[in-house]
Formats: structure tokens, C-alpha cells, sequence
């Protein structure tokens, strides 16, 4: 995929940081250990598994879960370190209006 | 061009109308308009909660269609003179019993105007599709101008552009559609308000293939085709973000 391990490592810390100054550590280590992402006491990290961009993906996903802010923090910060959304981060680029799903329930 | 009366809701394109007011005083137009597809009646920025002016827009309204028959309330930004008078029409149609869609940045703000209904986001490129034809309303992020998460709305039916803040003017001698003296008018709101070059010309990047046939802007004048090469290119190459 030609993504830089380095810069997938500066955004897990970046976010793990700020993670842990906005949602306290008990948050910061459940959606660490749900992602399989390492939170060591030190507060750096290490991964798990080896599947780095699968452990990403659900540590991004996670984290852009707790609320706007910090979906908007997650992309912004891979918008500039220019590593793909997840999949489950993108949106629907077209829907119908809210009125027209209502009437063909 | 005809001459119009800007105490009615004028029809700029079918079923699609501007039904705002202009401030003659603060030369400060405000430029809410109402789109109806079928059985959906779509409001643009409805504006402020001051009675004066929430009267005219209700009133102008409510000569085309009841208030109680919105369907969809599109937001470009947060600003007050945009939406401060969204529960007006909670109170008349019902909180949830209508949709707001914004940009995630912008439905932050949304509940501080005491809103209740949720709000549909919305991210640059999406669209959301109105009516039975397949006429969609797309959403053009345009950061920064003037708020980070603005937006603009492009109406692939009729092709109009209801670009907020961006091509907006200042002016006493205000008319319904630009005339030669716009550019300028134009130029005095954007230097002020807009934050910089770069983010303009980012914007205009955007919207350089639409094919747009009028620009709707929320305050000054309603741009018509002959006349938008020219906005562009006027606010292409206007020194704007200079305030200190």
C-alpha cells in the first residue's frame, strides 16, 4: 500500500497524546486494547498484532467514535499525514433526503 | 430586467424563491430562499430571530407555501443571521419532523440556537437527492470562508449556486440582481470577511466546472450567468484576510 510505518506510528501517538489528556487513560487503553494497539505505562505505544493497517484502521475507527471533535481530529491528522480513511469513516456520497426515505418505509 | 418588489417573495427560477429582505439602513441584505420539489419544501438559511426580520421571511413564505410544510432546512454556516430563527420553524413543523443538514463542523453550533432537531452532516462532494426527477442538492465545503466548516449548495435542477458569505455584498442601493456596480459591493463584504487567497482560490477550484446559471449569495445581489465570469475572476484575484 506504500504507507509509511513511521508516519502510521506519529498519528497512533499523536491521537494516543491527545486521547489521554481529553478522555483520560481508562478510555485511552480500552479502545488501545480493543484495536490491538499496546499502551504501555510510559504512555508510548506498540502493536499487538501484525496486521499494523488492520490495527489502525480499528484504533482510528475507535477513537473517531467518541464523539465530532474527535472524528474531525482523526481526519484532519490523516489528511496530513496523507494515509487513506477507513472505510468505515467514509461517507455515502449521495442519499435521499430524510422526507423520501420516510415515505418508502 | 423587470422591475421587482422586494416586500414579495419573489420567483427567481420555478418553484425556486428568494424570500428575504433587504436592509436598506445597514445596506445588509439577508437572502434566505425556498426550494419546492414535489412535496418537499426546502429552506436556505433562514435567518435571524430579530421579529422584523423573521416577519418578512415568514410572511413571504407563507404567500407560497404554509411554514408547517418544510421538509429540509440547509445551513451553510453557523452564523445567527443564517440560523437564529431555526425554532421558528421547529415550532412550526416540529422538532424532528424536519431535517437540518450542515457540515459536521457547523451542526456543532446548531443546538446553541436552542435547536432540538437532529442534523443531518454533510461532507464536500455529497448529495442529497430531493423530489422524484433525481434533482440533488451537492455540497461544496468552502473552509474558512468564512468558518472553517461553511458550505455551499449546488441545485443540479435549475443549476444555482447558494454560495453563503461567498460573492455576497454590502450595498444601500441594493437591487434583487446584480447590476455594474456589484463587483465593487462585492469587493467590500469579501475583503473583510473572507480569510484568505488561498482559501478562495481553493474554493473557486471547486466549483470551476459547475455549470452555474445564477449564483445565490445569502447577502447582496443574486449573480446571473452574464455577470458570474466576471465575479470569479474579481474574486479570484481580490487581496482579502487583511484585517489587523
Amino acid at each position: 500500500m506504500g504507507i509509511d510505518k513511521n508516519a502510521i506510528q506519529e498519528l497512533v501517538d499523536v491521537l494516543v497524546a491527545r486521547g489521554l489528556g481529553l478522555y483520560g487513560k481508562e478510555k485511552m487503553a480500552k479502545i488501545c486494547s480493543d484495536s490491538g494497539v499496546a499502551l504501555l505505562d510510559d504512555n508510548s505505544t506498540d502493536w499487538l498484532d501484525d496486521d499494523i493497517m488492520g490495527s489502525l484502521n480499528k484504533f482510528l475507527v475507535n477513537y473517531a467514535g467518541f464523539n465530532i471533535a474527535s472524528r474531525m481530529t482523526v481526519m484532519v491528522l490523516m489528511k496530513m499525514v496523507n494515509i487513506p480513511l477507513p472505510e468505515e469513516l467514509q461517507r455515502k456520497k449521495k442519499r435521499k433526503s430524510r422526507f423520501r426515505r420516510l415515505l418508502e418505509r | 430586467m423587470s422591475k421587482i418588489d422586494p416586500k414579495k417573495a419573489i420567483e427567481i427560477k420555478p418553484d425556486v424563491w428568494w424570500i428575504g429582505w433587504p436592509d436598506h439602513d445597514a445596506g445588509f441584505s439577508n437572502n434566505p430562499y425556498l426550494i419546492i420539489e414535489g412535496d418537499e419544501v426546502i429552506l436556505f438559511d433562514p435567518g435571524s430571530r430579530l421579529d422584523t426580520h423573521w416577519q418578512w421571511v415568514k410572511k413571504k413564505m407563507e404567500s407560497v407555501v404554509p411554514l408547517e410544510k418544510i421538509t429540509m432546512v440547509v445551513v451553510h454556516h453557523q452564523d445567527p443571521d443564517l440560523c437564529a430563527a431555526i425554532p421558528f420553524v421547529e415550532q412550526a413543523v416540529g422538532v424532528n419532523n424536519f431535517e437540518i443538514v450542515t457540515t459536521e463542523r457547523t451542526a456543532l453550533f446548531i443546538p446553541y440556537y436552542d435547536v432540538k432537531t437532529e442534523v443531518t452532516t454533510v461532507d464536500d462532494g455529497e448529495s442529497i437527492e430531493i423530489g422524484e426527477s433525481g434533482r440533488e442538492l451537492r455540497f461544496i465545503t468552502s473552509p474558512y470562508l468564512h468558518f472553517p466548516g461553511a458550505m455551499v449548495t449546488y441545485d443540479t435542477k435549475e443549476k444555482l449556486l447558494f454560495s453563503s458569505d461567498i460573492f455576497g455584498g454590502f450595498s444601500i442601493d441594493w437591487a434583487l440582481y446584480a447590476n455594474e456596480y456589484y463587483l465593487e459591493a462585492m469587493k467590500v463584504f469579501s475583503q473583510p470577511y473572507l480569510s484568505d487567497q488561498r482559501h478562495v482560490r481553493n474554493f473557486l477550484g471547486k466549483i470551476k466546472d459547475l455549470d452555474i446559471e445564477m449564483i445565490c449569495p445569502q447577502h447582496g445581489s443574486l449573480i446571473p450567468r452574464e455577470r458570474i465570469k466576471e465575479a470569479i475572476e474579481t474574486l479570484y484575484n481580490l487581496e482579502v484576510g487583511i484585517w489587523e
